[in-house]
């Protein structure tokens, strides 16, 4: 009996051994041969399709298998001409034309035409496919915004003849190829920071084959695997972004980058190979790079120590600040800790009368200011948090934008914060409800927390609930004011004070907290209008002085920085505030060593 | 029970050694955590941020007293000796302080509480339904048996991670707004109510099968003829008999429920902070496992607890089973 | 005994059944947007047009639709991650946890019944004894210590086995031997009841008095029976280690299934919940039924009954 169990057992063993190393089962063997460049990823791609993306994990991939008309360039610290030459702009700043470069090329031979620019942006600001940063182009390009609401009325309302009156519209929008090579661009009002604008995913060029895959109300398959396209939704089958993917002549995704993905396995590895039609073909040195996902980052830590990766732009374990420690005392100079263009702040729920039946204390701005005044920004950042992020009292990271000078914000003050708590009803805290802090789990965001609550209790003499939510159930509760102070965070996308000022404007989709302030609108309504840069940057400063000294939506806690982790056997990754890297540029000394 | 058999169940209890010891430790750990509950329930959140950061275990207190004094204020501990409070306050960093500069005692202490009182709540809950369901189930017989049976089953399919994160969405809120606003006292609820309404199935199925195997005797027999109404027989004459078998089997799912919960904050989805478990105490002690720089006082005191509890309480859970039921169909299930 | 297979067959469909209309109604109960991605708003239009395109809005309608392709094992598109559908997330990560469990599995066993066996042979010993606290302390380890503890002492320190991944041959004995020793634990435990029970049985007292050798008897004789339990533990075991492994998988970055559980729920993924669940649940009654079958081939008695 014994024996026979064994050898059934054994059997089964040997089997399953079998299958996964010489049948490949779970995509085994797939892994074992490393590539030029490995990085790590925590969480996975979300998607790949640049007009609905917004997370800086899939921008990451996708800066580097696409090209815009201009591209961020870590080494120069600003957008560069990237697939266009430099645009011909009109006399009033309006009106750009640029012309698409003779050796741009898409990742099947195909050369690069003005009209897959135009594919790929009005895709951007189509209600079926449009994403977070369609506003890009409906605030800024002519015509956008009304095609935009045009279509969108569509949407429900079964109108006749709107299918037909689709091109029609479009040719109004601000966009348009003069010829194969040309593009023309008009804007609404000019735009000092355009070339940064253009850097982004969701101004990238889709080649045309995806229109293979673009579903029409006729051809709509009700198996769910395609899209329909009733209600004036225009699709296209989501998984066009797949290499892999032979559906109606498909012939997988082609891009115009330095690199074209090779294999997509989910939640596990992305392969990029380098494009042999690109241009620079010859000048780059890492032919392979992955995506390795590792959503416990302390392993992904152990497996760069090991030799596994080679770069790891992100690093958010519970010891990161003994990282942080290494790399500046110069025991580890492959530790390197950038500030970065974002802010960690946290913002109240400023229009709510009442919050599950509790009175929201924090419509009045005295109460926000005094919450303010009583974090002590320095003990958290540099006790708690150690990582060297530096404190900061305003929205707009200091320095950060050439020319643009933040005001001073509200210093640490607990007396008066306590006086105008008194001031507002609330002496010592009498009266006030149990405060809500909302917050989502992961990383530090919980310590954070604990500490401002902890703070308050302390400060205010208020009593804190601290409600920790996974991260789409803490969205969903903040978009919709569930909450009296929650954490929110932002980085910014290009360089100009309104890529953070925006997000409290009236009208802003961010506006998580609800405030609404005509005279901070006037103020951005004033800037846009305003072509002089330094006046248009004073106007600016007094928007955001009235953001973090009058109003307080916000308290602004500490100005971003990004441990990155850059393996010494590589150069070429350029530690920059935006966290682009450009994977073209990555040399390898140590292989080159080899070849000679 | 007779008194015969209760004092046959005693004596083999007391001679199983391992199971005296653990019975031992609990009971002490009990008694202390009872005791200091009222400190530990404020004090496990008193922060030193400015000297007091991952301080290794030490026999000086580093937090300031008067941080400690404000932190009872309004609490019923200051009615308590201070006798208590001194000796508290004394060993605050005898397993260390966390990042925050709280006192890992502290935190381990409360923590205890915290895990004991989910795996209490959850062996409640699945007491309640399991003995309910396996009880009507088996009374009913025939179809209903059968359909009741086939529920079980169908629960069984049911991978309980999922309903734990579909209840916390769906219960958070209002629970949170019922306990006044405290997030932390709907977060422990929801977590034995999630983790007891998954572990009740196995006592549903062992219960069933205790009371058919007691249907056939001749004192329930005898029962019926007098006309007992089937509630009547199945309280009066059936579940005090298998009070053994269930009380064994609760015994055994705190420690599996405390287990649950560690797993679950190891995924992020346990007790959320401040409130400490030693779960997430011991998860977030082995989160920070890194070949830089050793916080050992961060994961050995925790997992060291969590183990030692786990191990104890199954140490009794064997015992009792041992002692009270050594060969039945209970002994064979769990 | 054909007829006994299909009637459990039968019973596993409906089952299946059962646990797609709890799990459905779980889903559409929970609040929530599940085309929310990103923290920005979408026009309350597309929404309305989204949900009517997954025909969300005619929740009768979705639950047909989902069905029937759920019976074609069509899980439809995850929401969450729109490039991806939820048959393929599910087709990746499937094969690594069904490999990693069945290994788990077959260890436990390959370990766990011949200690079981000798501490009932040799009850009351200090072997014995050990045993019981080497059991009661694997139930009590939870796996994110031991799998850590493992992950320093044979990828850290020793720096013999990988940190982590999935892709080849040394990716597989820690995160399979982690696994597998809480089901150890508990294949030890049973076994050793179930053995004292066949020891103390008259088979094996006629077989001794026959003049067998012991240890024929033991292996032999008794296991055949004393193994039955086992047997049957091995089949809601086996599901659950294919499918339940997510701190396993989490320790030691290991690409399966159990992680989807966690994530399509956190996310309101409705598809890839129901498609994991669904999946889950049917590994759980396939490997009850296989195990059925086995126990009854195995056991004497029923086969002779059966015939």
């Amino acid at each position: 009996m014994a024996a026979k169990l064994y050898a059934t057992c054994t059997a089964l063993l040997l089997l399953i051994l079998a299958m996964l190393g010489f049948g490949g089962g779970g995509g085994f063997g797939a892994g074992r041969n490393r590539a030029d460049f490995a990085y790590v990823n925590q969480s996975g791609i979300n998607t790949l399709d640049p007009a609905a993306m917004t997370w800086m994990q899939d921008f990451r991939v996708a800066l580097n298998i696409w090209e815009g008309l201009t591209q961020y360039d870590p080494k120069v610290g600003e957008a560069v001409p990237a697939a266009a030459t430099m645009p011909e702009a009109s006399s009033d700043g309006l009106v750009y034309t640029f012309t698409i470069r003779e050796d741009a090329r898409w990742s099947n031979g195909d050369p690069v035409l003005a009209g897959d620019f135009v594919r790929g942006w009005r895709r951007a600001i189509e209600p079926g496919t449009a994403g977070d940063y369609a506003f890009l182009l409906t605030e800024h390009i002519e015509g956008a915004s009304a095609y935009f609401e045009w279509r969108l009325s569509a949407v429900e309302a079964e109108l006749a003849d709107h299918a037909q009156a689709m091109d029609a519209r479009f040719a109004k929008v601000g966009i348009r190829a003069v010829d194969d090579r040309r593009l023309e661009l008009r804007l609404t009002a000019p735009c000092s920071y355009l070339a940064d604008l253009l850097a982004l995913p969701v101004f990238l060029p889709i080649h045309e084959s995806i229109e293979r895959l673009r579903v029409s109300c006729s051809d709509a398959d009700r198996s769910g695997k395609i899209m329909l396209t009733e209600q004036g939704l225009v699709a296209y089958d989501p998984q066009w972004t797949k290499p892999d993917y032979r559906e109606k002549g498909y012939q997988g995704l082609v891009t115009n980058g330095a690199y074209r993905i090779e294999d997509w396995q989910f939640k596990r590895r992305l392969r990029m190979v380098v494009n042999p039609y690109h241009r620079d073909v010859g000048r780059i040195e890492c032919d392979t790079v992955d995506m390795v996902v590792y959503r416990n980052l302390n392993a992904a830590i152990m497996a760069y120590e090991a030799g596994d990766l080679d770069f790891l732009p992100d690093t958010a374990v519970s010891y990161t600040h003994e990282l942080v420690r290494l790399g500046r005392v110069g025991e580890r100079t492959d530790f390197v800790n950038p500030p970065v263009f974002g802010t960690y702040y946290y913002i109240f729920n400023c229009s709510a009368a009442t919050y599950n039946d509790r009175v929201n204390p924090f419509t009045d701005a005295r109460v926000r200011k005094a919450f303010a005044l009583a974090i002590d920004r320095k003990l958290l950042v540099e006790q708690v948090l150690g990582r060297g992020d530096p404190p900061t009292h305003c929205l707009i990271p200091k320095g950060s934008i050439p020319g643009y000078t933040s005001p001073e914000g509200l210093n640490y003050a607990p007396d008066e914060a306590r006086r105008l708590l008194a001031d507002a009803g609330y002496p010592g805290g009498v009266g006030l409800p149990v405060i809500d802090l909302l917050y989502n789990t992961g990383f530090d965001h919980g310590k954070v927390c604990d500490v401002l609550g902890n703070m308050w209790a302390r400060e205010l003499g208020v009593v804190v609930s601290l409600r920790g939510k996974e991260v789409k159930t803490f969205a969903e509760d903040r978009k919709n004011g569930n909450f009296m102070i929650a954490r929110a965070g932002w980085y910014g996308d290009y360089a100009d004070p309104t890529t953070f000022l925006d997000v409290f404007a009236g009208d802003s989709g961010n506006n998580g907290g609800g405030y609404t302030s005509d005279a901070y609108d006037a103020l951005l309504g004033r800037a846009r209008v305003t072509a002089d840069v330094r006046a248009r940057f004073r106007i600016l400063a007094e928007a955001e002085a009235m953001l973090v000294r009058e109003d307080l939506p916000l308290i602004p806690l500490h100005q971003y920085t990004q441990l990155l982790a850059i393996s010494p056997r590589v150069r070429g990754i350029v530690a920059n505030d935006r966290l682009r890297f450009s994977f073209s540029q990555v040399h390898r000394p140590s292989a080159s060593k080899d070849s000679q | 029970m007779t008194n015969a058999r209760k004092h046959r169940a005693w004596s083999r209890f007391r001679r199983n050694r391992s199971a005296v010891v653990g019975c031992a430790f609990l009971v002490i750990a009990l008694v202390v955590a009872v005791l200091v509950t009222p400190f530990t329930l404020s004090w496990s959140n008193v922060q030193n941020l400015r000297d007091g950061v991952r301080m290794s275990p030490t026999l000086h207190n580093v937090t300031p007293e008067s941080s400690f004094d404000d932190a009872l204020e309004g609490s019923v501990a200051q009615k308590l000796p201070t006798s208590i409070a001194r000796l508290l306050r004394a060993s605050a960093g005898v397993m260390g302080y966390d990042d925050l500069g709280r006192s890992v005692l502290f935190r381990v202490m409360f923590g205890w509480l915290v895990s004991l009182a989910i795996g209490c709540g959850a062996a409640m809950i699945s007491v309640v339904l399991g003995v309910g369901w396996g009880v009507v189930a088996a009374m009913s017989g025939g179809r209903v048996d059968a359909m009741m049976m086939r529920v079980v089953d169908m629960l069984y399919g049911l991978p309980y991670i999922l309903f734990v994160i579909l209840l916390k969405v769906v219960m958070e809120d209002p629970l949170t707004q019922f306990f006044g606003g405290r997030a932390t006292l709907a977060d422990i609820v929801i977590l034995f109510i999630a983790i007891g309404s998954v572990s009740w199935l196995t006592m549903a199925r062992m219960v069933r099968g205790q009371v058919l195997s007691q249907m056939g005797q001749p004192f329930v027999e005898a029962a019926r003829a007098t006309g007992a109404a089937p509630l009547r027989i199945a309280l009066r004459h059936i579940v005090p008999n298998l009070v053994g078998p269930i009380v064994v089997y609760a015994t055994l799912i705190i420690p599996q429920a405390i287990l649950q919960e560690s797993f679950l904050s190891f995924l992020g989805i346990g007790v959320q902070p401040p409130t400490p478990s030693l779960g997430r105490l011991a998860s977030d002690g082995v989160e920070a496992i890194n070949s830089f720089v050793g916080f050992w006082w961060l994961i050995v005191f925790p997992s060291g607890v969590l183990v030692l509890t786990l191990l104890a309480m199954n140490f009794v859970g064997d015992g009792l089973r041992d002692a009270l039921d050594p060969k039945s169909e209970a002994a064979q299930l769990i | 005994m054909i007829e006994r297979v299909l009637r459990r067959a039968g019973w596993g469909v409906a089952t299946l059944a059962g646990v797609y209309v709890v799990t459905f109604v779980m889903v559409i109960v929970v609040p929530g947007n599940p085309f929310a991605s990103g923290d920005r708003t979408m026009p309350p239009e597309v929404v309305r047009a989204m949900e009517a395109r997954y025909h969300m809005d005619n929740t009768w309608l979705y639950f047909w639709e989902y069905l029937g392709g759920a019976v074609r094992l069509d899980f439809g598109p995850s929401f969450q991650y729109r490039d991806w559908t939820c048959t393929q997330i599910i087709g990746e990560a499937l094969p690594v946890s069904v490999a990693l469990g069945l290994l788990a599995i077959l260890i436990a066993v390959m370990v766990g019944v011949p200690i079981g066996v000798l501490s009932a042979v040799r009850r009351n010993s200090w072997f014995d004894g050990a045993t019981l606290a080497m059991v009661l302390l694997g139930i009590s380890l939870p796996t994110f210590v031991t799998g850590s503890f493992l992950l320093i002492l044979f990828a850290l320190s020793l720096q013999i086995l990988p940190i982590g991944g999935w892709g080849s041959l040394s990716h597989l004995p820690l995160p399979a031997i982690t696994l597998s020793l809480p089901f150890m634990a508990y294949i030890v435990r049973l076994t050793r009841v179930s053995m004292l029970d066949a020891l103390g049985g008259d088979f094996v007292r006629t077989a001794l008095a026959k003049g067998l050798p012991r240890r024929r008897v033991v292996w032999d004789h008794a296991l055949r029976v004393a193994f039955l339990p086992v047997l049957s533990y091995i089949g809601p075991a086996a599901a659950q280690a294919m499918t339940g492994s997510f701190v396993v998988e989490k320790v030691f970055n290991v690409p399966g299934l159990g992680q989807h559980f966690v994530d399509s729920a956190l996310n309101l993924d409705r598809g890839l919940i129901l498609g994991t669940v669904l999946i889950y649940a049917a590994i759980l009654i396939v490997f009850n039924l296989l195990v059925d079958v086995v126990y009854v081939l195995a056991d004497p008695r029923s086969r002779s009954v059966a015939l």
